[in-house]
């Protein structure tokens, strides 16, 4: 039973336990991307790095077993960075977009390809959900934002956009009367007062709601809605209702509002968001949320600045801190084309109102986003460790390839990190083929041998190669993971 | 492009399988075979081979398109190796490389002719770098090439390779210890200088002028830059050595020596020679010219600063010459630790300390004390160990295992056979490079001779102890020269190194503690037992003993494999063994230990070769290739041909090495351009560092060391890429060719041009077309007034 020290703490591992299990039992978690349980460990992507500060080398944890008397740093500043360019390195050739582009292209990051899959299996209520969680007031946004989720959309290079603003106001239209906006969190007890009842304000607010702390929205003017009313084509009711719908989750909006910041932090409210475009000295307690031209940007800001808020309230930090990002590169049209694979006809349809309609619109959406946002490692861990995915320029990146079959699964080479879990599961559970590495060198593949088939490859272990990839390489069609990061 | 797809006659592939067997772990050798059959990997073969054996598919397709050797694709009729090791790159091989492709049409981004007639190749190192650069045609090596010479090489290929697969196989002539006797160099850099041509033409002369000689075939003579060498022995006269020999030259050089046997016949032989001078007015004296003598200076100086101990009895010994290599010493250590030779016989625990004491350490890079590691195997709990003899060498532009392989395969026996004493294994097996075919034959040819004197096999010279001996041939992976790696690839497996420990001493071949000794170290343990461990040590600094064999090619005038005592300055080595740079130019730096070591500068010149020391400059023992580089090379496309070398053969297992070398290489290559970015510098230095830490095996964290050491010593040229300057004129993408007002109009560039850039103008001046110049130099070289200039 070899004694040591891990991060200043002693501990007794088992004879025969690698540094990983030590720490675990220390509670110290150690990325990695490799290693499975059941698996022996290949020791491929360095991920799992600690330093002996003994002999000053770097070890990978999944391998090197506790010896006695080893003295190992698992976080030092130079391992993490050492972790980072790791994940960098591995981001460089990755070939995916965790994030559909239209999503990335809406600046209140609507989860499109989601609802839009929503929609097509006739989920409306679900959709509007996630319409109005994103959007906050996604009705009103389907008439007066300029869409530039469509010109994102990878449909638009090949007929037509999928019509996504339409989708949005149509599923929150429906659903109007329903006060079915996602539950607030707890009262928290906290006050904050907000400046200006336009989308910002609204956005602002409402976010503030759904966190628990009360909320009072003081407007200038006459009426709730600010600027939004400058839009013609925007209906009364829409606004009206969407505004109703924020009223009824327990925000208080005081008209004809004459109050200052200092005046209202002085008159016990905790903190203060300014959402009224006016200018603002930068003061303690005081969040921005700028207004601009285009509403869903303002929207974008007025959330921003509630999670803001919350952070300084709650004293955390703000855990809104933007998850990790892969973005594929210019694709080309054959590239492009991958996509539409599985997809029905590529007519732009009659934007009708009836329920068939709208899902085979939805049914357009080439689903660019990757089916494993939330459990793949190599997004988690470059969040985590902070990591960039084009510090390498114009470095080459592998091209797109989607591969898939009957039995459901998904396989993209581009995001395959050749942690060879799959290769060794097939073997170990005797495949017939299985997967199997090719090539040497930066060309090692990973694909069925012989050119038999994904199907025949994964016969009896689909779901376990599912399960252990790392990363979005494996997974499953049309089960996508849809809670948010 | 070939369309037509032979029918497959699987019968051959039955028949493979039946003579290596079903198990995973012959997958390698039955593939070799395989291949060696249809000449490249049909699927259906494949196909086959699983349905038959144990192998799965996932593991064939993996070792397939793992290893080098294998091709998936129809080849040509004839495969045309272009060496793309350090030495021949240096010397323009990249240029040989264009030509070819051009002379011979070769669509872009495919490797064979339209008529599938040739298939290119590039290969590590043809294992002849003092003949730079070389290509090797089927079994034909063409030395000393140059780009406008293609054409002409390929035309004396086709033209002779009728002949050759007519010709005669060899004659061997029997010893006579009274008769007089030639002896001709048969290691691979004379071969590939042509001394089977001399063979055949001295043959030829024998037999015509009816005289008693004794023809003897010998090992390398070290002097791989003067090849073919021809060497001379009367009784009761010096030996005379002469170099670069031509076959019309040998009649000359014999009847000087042997006065044919009857007066006609000496009548007829002058008379022939003064026609064909007549006819061929050739009048040059060619005894005189090629004639060396061991007491001249330069030849002096290349010996006498050389110790001979691995490489004992240098280019006098017959290779496969089992009764010599006995009459000279040979098997007496091992007789010695069997108690055949008087003494008692050594315990396991004495041989060991033997080894321990005389300070013998790894030649196979990392300089791990030998007897320590034996020390280890014979401790190791288990009944089966077995012993490797690592001739993997695959680093580009080192070729001392080759030579050893070739010219003293008994020597490297030996020492196994006392390895396996000394830790008590019944089991070796001899590891060589595939293409090393020459020494896998000496090899198999000294194992015979062995077995039938009883020195291999069961119950050896009656001692009871068992040692069965095999040889596998490597695929092409420069990675499985890496201890792990290797005994993956014994074992059927792609040859990916694993983390280590476990050690392969504790758990290696076939999970069983096993030995993997480097062949040079292995060919130094017969020594040591026979003039004991002190005589070796003498040898040496304080932490390196006794002597390396280092190959020495590049930039300097004599070029070959030379054996220096541990401790000796680089500087004397290049400059006295290896007569300085050639051709007026200055020594600029030397690089160490191939694509794993690093750039010593000049002014470290009297950094001794030392294990340590040699790191501490920041390059590496490594293998021991020393390449010479002047005042000509960049520094930065030197370190980008290395980095190009080591991002081939990573075996892409680990992140660091698989991407980060790609990266390294990605802004390295951009620099060459010159498209060098702001921060270049400091990101590649950031990555190397990480990449030379978090690798998983030594071959990605060594890769990183040019890229170190060069911008630790020549940072400024790097920032002189970065500015879009190349200093020394080598990268294209910065320098342009020029003809200046010295022209004369001799027409000789455009003539040479293989891109048609130069107009032909007789007596008028010449230009260049920009646009089309390749700038593969060739102009340059061929002006006779220096009027090509480089900007
Ligand atoms: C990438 C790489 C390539 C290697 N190539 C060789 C080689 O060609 N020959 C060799 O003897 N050792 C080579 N080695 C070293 C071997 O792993 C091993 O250390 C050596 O064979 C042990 O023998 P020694 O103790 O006699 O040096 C290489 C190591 C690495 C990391
Ligand atoms: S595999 Fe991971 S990193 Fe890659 S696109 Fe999917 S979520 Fe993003
Ligand atoms: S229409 Fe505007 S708000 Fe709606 S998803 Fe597109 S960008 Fe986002
Ligand atoms: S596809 Fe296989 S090798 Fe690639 S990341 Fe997933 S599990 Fe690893
Ligand atoms: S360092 Fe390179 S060669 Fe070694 S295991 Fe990693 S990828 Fe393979
Ligand atoms: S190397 Fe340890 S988890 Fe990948
Ligand atoms: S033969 Fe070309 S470098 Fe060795
Ligand atoms: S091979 Fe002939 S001298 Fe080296």
């Amino acid at each position: 039973m070899p004694q040591l020290t891990i991060d200043g703490k002693i501990v007794e591992a088992a004879s025969g336990a690698t540094l990983l299990e030590a720490a675990a039992t220390l509670g110290i978690d150690i990325p990695t991307l490799c290693h499975c349980q059941g698996v022996p460990p290949r020791t491929s992507c360095m991920l799992c790095v600690v330093k002996d500060t003994r002999t000053g080398r770097s070890l990978p944890a999944c391998s090197a077993l506790a010896d006695e008397g080893m003295v190992v740093e698992t976080h030092s500043e130079e391992i993490v960075a050492a972790r980072r360019e790791v994940l960098q390195l591995l981001l460089s050739e990755h070939t995916g977009d965790c994030e559909a582009p239209c999503r990335r292209t809406c600046p209140a990051s609507l989860q499109i390809p989601y609802m839009l899959r929503l929609i097509q299996q006739g989920e409306v209520a679900a959709a509007a959900r996630i319409a109005k969680r994103d959007l906050i007031i996604p009705a009103t946004l389907g008439y007066v934002c300029s869409a530039p989720c469509e010109k994102g959309c990878r449909r638009h290079a090949i007929d037509e956009a999928v019509a996504i603003q339409e989708m949005h106001r149509q599923v929150a239209e429906a659903c109007m009367k329903e006060a079915e906006r996602s539950s607030c969190a707890s009262e928290s007890g906290m006050h904050v007062a907000v400046l200006g009842s336009g989308a910002a304000g609204l956005a602002a607010a409402w976010e503030l709601r759904r966190l628990g702390h009360a909320c009072v929205v003081h407007e200038e003017g006459l009426c709730v809605g600010g600027e939004l009313w400058d839009h013609k084509e925007l209906p009364v009711w829409v606004l009206e209702a969407e505004i109703e719908s924020i009223r009824q989750a327990g925000v208080i909006f005081e008209l004809n509002s004459t109050r200052t910041v200092d005046d209202l932090l002085g008159g016990g409210y905790d903190a203060v968001i300014i959402a009224h475009g006016g200018a603002q000295t930068p003061q303690e307690r005081v969040f921005v949320a700028k207004t601009e031209h285009m509403p869903v940007r303002s929207v974008f800001h007025g959330k921003m600045a509630a999670a803001e808020a919350d952070a300084f309230l709650m004293g955390h930090d703000n855990g809104h801190a933007k998850p990790f990002d892969s973005r594929m590169h210019r694709l080309h049209r054959e590239e492009a084309l991958l996509f539409s694979e599985n997809r029905i006809a590529p007519e732009a349809l009659a934007r009708g109102r009836c329920p068939e309609q709208q899902q085979e619109e939805a049914a357009r959406c080439l689903h660019c986003d990757c089916l494993r946002p939330t459990s793949c490692k190599l997004r988690r861990y470059a969040t985590e460790y902070g990591a960039k995915g084009h510090v390498y320029g114009d470095a080459e990146r592998l091209p797109l390839d989607r591969v898939r079959q009957g039995a459901g699964v998904l396989y993209e080479p581009g995001k395959c990190v050749r942690c060879g879990l799959c290769v060794e599961i097939t073997r170990q559970e005797g495949e017939p083929f299985g997967l199997g590495f090719t090539g040497r060198g930066y060309g090692i593949q990973v694909a069925p041998p012989l050119h038999a088939g994904l199907d025949a490859a994964l016969s009896k272990t689909a779901r376990r190669c599912v399960e252990a990839c790392p990363t979005g390489a494996l997974a499953w069609e049309g089960q996508e993971e849809n809670t948010p990061p | 492009m070939i369309t037509m797809k032979p029918t497959i006659d699987l019968a051959a592939v039955d028949r493979i399988i039946a003579e290596f067997g079903t198990g995973t772990e012959t997958a390698i050798p039955v593939l070799q075979a395989v291949q060696d059959h249809y000449r490249y990997l049909p699927s259906e073969a494949l196909e086959h081979i699983c349905a038959t054996t144990d192998i799965t598919p996932a593991s064939i397709e993996g070792i397939a398109t793992f290893f080098a050797q294998f091709r998936r694709k129809p080849v040509g009729d004839h495969i045309i190796k272009i060496c793309a090791g350090t030495a021949c790159h240096v010397k323009g091989s990249p240029a040989i490389y264009e030509a070819l492709e051009k002379h011979l049409r070769i669509p872009q981004g495919e490797d064979t002719d339209p008529d599938g007639q040739f298939t290119l190749q590039r290969v590590a190192c043809l294992g002849c770098c003092t003949l730079a650069p070389a290509v090797q045609i089927d079994e034909v090596t063409y030395g000393h090439l140059r780009p406008d010479a293609v054409p002409r090489v390929l035309a004396d290929f086709l033209e002779h390779d009728a002949d050759r697969k007519a010709a005669p196989p060899m004659r061997f002539h029997h010893p006579d210890s009274r008769t007089a006797e030639v002896r001709i160099g048969l290691g691979s850099c004379c071969v590939a200088g042509g001394s089977e041509k001399i063979r055949q033409a001295l043959e030829e002369t024998l037999t015509d002028l009816q005289a008693k000689v004794h023809v003897k075939h010998v090992s390398c003579v070290g002097m791989c830059h003067r090849t073919p060498l021809l060497e001379i022995l009367l009784p009761d006269c010096p030996p005379k050595l002469y170099a670069k020999v031509r076959p019309e030259d040998v009649r000359e050089i014999i009847t000087r020596h042997f006065r044919p046997r009857s007066p006609f016949l000496r009548l007829k032989s002058s008379a022939m020679q003064w026609l064909e001078r007549f006819y061929t007015d050739d009048g040059r004296n060619a005894v005189a010219r090629y004639s060396i003598d061991t007491r001249d200076a330069p030849v002096a100086a290349f010996l006498n600063a050389q110790r001979r101990l691995a490489t004992e009895y240098c280019g006098e010994v017959g290779p496969t010459d089992i009764d010599e290599y006995q009459r000279k010493g040979g098997f007496e250590a091992l007789r010695r630790c069997l108690g055949l030779e008087g003494g008692a016989r050594l315990q396991p625990e004495d041989i060991i300390d033997n080894i321990e004491r005389s300070g013998l350490r790894g030649r196979g890079g990392a300089g791990f004390p030998t007897g320590r590691k034996w020390g280890f195997v014979r401790a190791a709990e288990g009944e089966e160990k077995y012993i490797i003899c690592n001739g993997d060498e695959g680093d580009p532009g080192a070729f001392m295992d080759r030579m050893i392989l070739e010219s003293y395969p008994f020597r490297v026996i030996e020492g196994m056979l006392i390895a396996s004493l000394a830790v008590d294994a019944h089991e070796g097996i001899f590891y060589i490079r595939a293409e090393y075919p020459l020494a896998v034959r000496r090899v198999r040819a000294a194992l015979e001779a062995c077995t039938q004197a009883g020195l291999v096999g069961d119950n050896i010279l009656g001692s009871g102890h068992d040692f069965h001996i095999r040889v596998m041939e490597g695929a092409g992976a420069f990675v499985c020269g890496e201890e792990t790696a290797l005994l993956a690839s014994l074992e059927g497996r792609r040859g990916t190194p694993a983390f280590r420990p476990p050690f392969p001493a504790h758990r290696g071949f076939r999970e069983k503690p096993t030995l993997v000794n480097n062949t040079e170290t292995l060919a130094f343990v017969p020594w040591i037992l026979r003039h004991g461990p002190e005589a070796f040590a003498e040898f040496g600094t304080e932490k390196s003993k006794g002597t390396k064999v280092f190959s020495l090619a590049g930039k300097t005038a004599r070029g070959g494999l030379i054996e220096v005592p541990m401790g000796v300055p680089l500087r004397q080595i290049v400059e006295e063994i290896g007569g300085g740079v050639q051709d007026g130019r200055t020594f600029k730096a030397v690089q160490v230990g191939g694509p794993s070591g690093g750039c010593i500068p000049a002014h470290l010149g009297d950094t001794p070769v030392d294990y340590e020391a040699l790191t501490q400059a920041g390059a590496m023992m490594g293998s021991g290739g020393l390449v010479v580089l002047d005042d000509s090379d960049c520094m930065v496309e030197m370190t980008r041909y290395f980095l190009s070398f080591t991002q081939r053969e990573s075996c892409g297992k680990c992140t660091p090495c698989r991407v980060g070398t790609k990266r390294m290489l990605e802004m390295l290559t951009r620099l060459c351009e010159g498209h060098g970015k702001a921060g270049d510098l400091e990101r590649l230095e950031h990555l190397a560092k990480v990449v030379k830490e978090q690798s998983l095996c030594g071959l990605g964290k060594t890769a990183p060391n040019p890229v170190l050491t060069t911008l630790r010593y020549y940072r400024d040229e790097f920032e002189a890429h970065l500015h879009g300057r190349c200093p020394s004129g080598t990268c294209k993408g910065l320098i342009r060719y020029g003809i200046t007002e010295a022209c004369i109009g001799c027409t000789k560039c455009a003539q040479a041009c293989p891109a048609d850039a130069i107009a032909m103008t007789p007596y008028q001046p010449h230009t260049i077309d920009v646009e089309k110049c390749t700038r593969c130099d060739v102009c340059r070289q061929v002006c006779p007034v220096d009027a090509v200039k480089v900007e």
